[in-house]
Order: C-alpha cells, then sequence, then structure tokens
C-alpha cells in the first residue's frame, strides 16, 4: 500500500523534510505499518550502498591497469594550465565529531559485512560453504541452538539498555548506529528467510550465525559508546 | 545523514599531497601511487555506472584523463573528490558517446518488470549490485551518484543537465524498486 507519505519516506531518510513535515511524518508512521516497514527497508538498502565503496576497497583491482595507463602518459605532457573546475564537495562531508567518525567506523565495519550479504559474490559463497560442509563447525541451525538462545537474550538485554540510553549519544552518532542495526538486523532477518526454504544451505547457516554475531558486537559498541554497560 | 566513506579521505592526505604536487610536476612514480590509491574505488564506481563490458577500458581513460588535468588542481576538496569529478565526467561522456544520455534518462523503461520474478527465498535476491545493475539507467546513475558516491542533488543535476528536484524522484524512484526487488 501507498499513501501520500511513501513518496516522501526518501526525504525523510536524506532529512530533507521540513521540520513540520518531519513531525507529521513522524506520526504517521506511528500509526501506518505500510509505511514503518518501507522506511526501514529504505534504510537499509541506502546502507549497504554505502558499504559499497569500502568492499571497493577491500577487494582491490583485479587486473592491474598500471602498465598500459603508463605507456599512454608517457606520450601526454601533463599542462599546468588551470582549468574552471567545478565547486568542491562541501567541508561538511569531510569533517567530523569523535563521536561520529567512532560510530562510521563502527557502521563502516558491520556494513562492508552486512554487504558481503547483498553483494557476495558466488566464489566466497561456494569457499564458505567448502569450509563449513568440511569443517564440521556448523552442525545446527543457529536460531534453535542454545548458544544462539543466549545470544538472543544477550540481543534484548542489549537493545533495553540502549534504549535507556539514547539520551547520552549524539544525534548524529545514534542515527549511525540506528542505520546500522536496521541494517544488519534485516541482513539477519533475510538469511533466516533463506535459510527457511534453504535448510541444508551451509553457506546460509554460516551466514546466519556471522550476521547475528555482527549483531551483537555492532549491540555492544554501542552500548560501550553510550556509556558502558556498568 | 552521516557521511559516506570518504572518511578516509583525510587520514592519508599528507603524504597524498605530496604525491599530487609531486604528480602536478610530471612525476610518474607519484602518480602510479595515486593511481593504486584510488583505482579500486574508482574502478567500482565505473563498473556500476557502465557495466562489466567497458569498465576497464573507461577506467584507464579517467587516470589518463586525470593526469592531464592534474594540473589544474588547486587542493580547494579531497583529491579523491575531485578525482571522482573527472571520473564521473569521463564516464557520462563515454556513456554519451554509446547512447544519447538525457534521451535514457528520461525515457528508460522498468528492466524490472520484464526481468524473470524470483522466490523471496532465493539469496541472490539480495544481491544488492545484481539490482542495481537492473535499475533503469536514470535510476541507477542517479542512485549510484548519490547513496554510493556521496554526490548532492545539486552536484547530480549539474553532472546530468537535469533539476535537482528530477535528481530527487529519481533517487526515491531507484530505492523503491530496489525495496520491490530485494524484499518480494
Ligand atoms: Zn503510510
Amino acid at each position: 500500500m501507498t499513501d501520500r507519505w511513501t513518496d516522501r519516506l526518501s526525504d525523510y531518510l536524506d532529512d530533507a523534510l521540513s521540520t513540520s513535515d518531519r513531525r507529521e511524518l513522524e506520526s504517521h508512521i506511528r500509526d501506518c505499518g505500510d509505511c514503518a516497514a518501507a522506511l526501514e527497508d529504505l534504510r537499509a538498502i541506502v546502507a549497504s550502498a554505502r558499504a559499497l565503496a569500502a568492499r571497493d576497497v577491500e577487494r582491490g583491482m583485479e587486473t592491474d591497469l598500471w602498465p598500459e595507463i603508463e605507456a599512454r602518459l608517457r606520450d601526454i605532457p601533463v599542462r599546468a594550465v588551470p582549468e574552471p573546475v567545478r565547486e568542491p564537495w562541501p567541508v561538511h562531508r569531510l569533517s567530523f565529531s569523535m563521536a561520529q567518525l567512532a560510530a562510521a567506523c563502527v557502521a563502516v565495519l558491520l556494513l562492508s559485512a552486512t554487504a558481503v550479504w547483498f553483494a557476495h559474490d558466488w566464489g566466497r559463497r561456494e569457499t564458505l560453504a567448502r569450509s563449513a560442509a568440511g569443517g564440521g563447525l556448523i552442525t545446527a541451525v543457529p536460531a534453535t541452538s542454545a548458544p544462539a538462545e543466549a545470544a538472543q537474550n544477550e540481543i534484548a538485554s542489549l537493545k533495553r539498555v540502549l534504549d535507556e540510553r539514547r539520551d547520552r549519544l549524539d544525534p548524529s552518532t545514534l542515527r549511525a548506529i540506528e542505520e546500522s542495526l536496521a541494517a544488519v538486523e534485516a541482513a539477519v532477518e533475510q538469511a533466516r528467510l533463506a535459510l527457511e526454504a534453504d535448510p541444508d544451505d551451509p553457506y546460509l547457516v554460516a551466514h546466519l550465525e556471522e550476521m547475528a554475531s555482527r549483531q551483537l558486537t555492532l549491540l555492544r559498541r554501542a552500548v560501550d559508546l553510550a556509556g558502558g554497560a556498568e | 545523514m552521516t557521511p559516506p566513506t570518504t572518511l578516509v579521505a583525510p587520514v592519508r592526505s599528507g603524504a597524498e599531497a605530496e604525491d599530487v604536487s609531486r604528480a602536478q610536476r610530471g612525476d610518474l612514480r607519484a602518480f602510479e601511487r595515486l593511481y593504486r590509491a584510488h583505482v579500486a574505488r574508482v574502478g567500482g564506481l565505473v563498473r556500476r555506472m557502465m557495466g562489466m563490458e567497458h569498465s576497464l577500458d573507461v577506467t584507464q581513460d579517467i587516470f589518463v584523463r586525470v593526469w592531464q588535468k592534474i594540473g589544474t588542481f588547486r587542493g580547494e576538496s579531497a583529491f579523491g573528490t575531485w578525482l571522482h569529478r573527472v571520473a564521473v565526467n569521463v564516464i557520462l561522456q563515454k556513456r554519451a558517446s554509446l547512447r544519447t544520455e538525457r534521451e535514457r534518462f528520461l525515457s528508460d523503461e522498468i528492466a524490472l518488470e520484464t526481468a524473470p520474478a524470483r522466490g523471496r527465498t532465493d539469496a541472490r535476491d539480495f544481491d544488492v549490485e545484481r539490482a542495481i545493475a537492473r535499475l533503469p539507467q536514470g535510476a541507477r546513475t542517479v542512485f549510484i551518484l548519490h547513496d554510493v558516491e556521496g554526490f548532492t542533488h545539486e552536484e547530480i543535476g549539474v553532472f546530468l543537465g537535469v533539476t535537482a528536484g528530477t535528481s530527487k524522484a529519481q533517487l526515491h524512484r531507484a530505492r523503491m524498486i530496489l525495496r520491490d526487488h530485494l524484499t518480494r
């Protein structure tokens, strides 16, 4: 279902709504499950898009283009003739408070892992499947095992603590954390759904376990940032 | 919103600034270091914008263009930011020479409508890269430039010759199509 707010959700995510529209949308979302669900999905999509660039760096470039480029450059002199240059990016994109930086690091760390799910290549999938099958590390669906239950309990209690301490966090830090959490929770949920249909896929089992453990790590760090577990 | 992945840029800016100024004086070794520091992200940008077919050629062209223009870089932005602008312009020119960009931006069809539907449990449904590749070109371009690369709608409007409003609308459209594809 869509309504008049559906097409404002991106503006909301990008902080491009007026204060009054933002408040109205926030109150609408409390009553409209469709918009709330769409917002969560869009948040996860934006978060995974951001993680792609970090993933490019992790993966590197498979083909070394330098020899060919160098051969072409040898025939081209560098000209220091000033040409009109477009305005640079706004400076605020490059300056961070320490808290933002910490949150961003947590986000990038976790989201690049999420991106492995969203954008994993099939070679990796096979590698994981082989190692999971050969190593015999994973013998049960984590959601039903005792350690997984303990993890679920810890996740729930960390969420409660984080919720109580929201006010201690800088709003932009909180938002970064919430975005990361949404992304990793979406990844956990998607892994769970995929596993329901294909319970014997060792990659999916390993992946769900990995995502659940990332979720836990993120929550622990978030609680740390908000003043520790006490 | 929190900043995109450009957060690594300021950290290496010291040594990088030195390499930039050496490269501006014609030092190929310094330029090679700049190439190695940036090629992975530039390569990713090209691949997403153009597909695999032309990606290696265009990535090469970008670094050749950067070499030609590096004398004009005046340090007003991070070098990586400047380089990505040059890259976007090379990519768009290349694409325009393959097909008129504006025409396609305004009249592209929804590729997903004709794509085979998959069950929600197919793991590939969650593959954002594949989903991006299947977006209509206009929506894909804006999504990559805004959500992956971190450009503003105003900047994207200048790149593409459209208004910031059009860019915004395409971005939302892209995200909704991706959602449809990834959560179906
Ligand atoms: Zn609604």
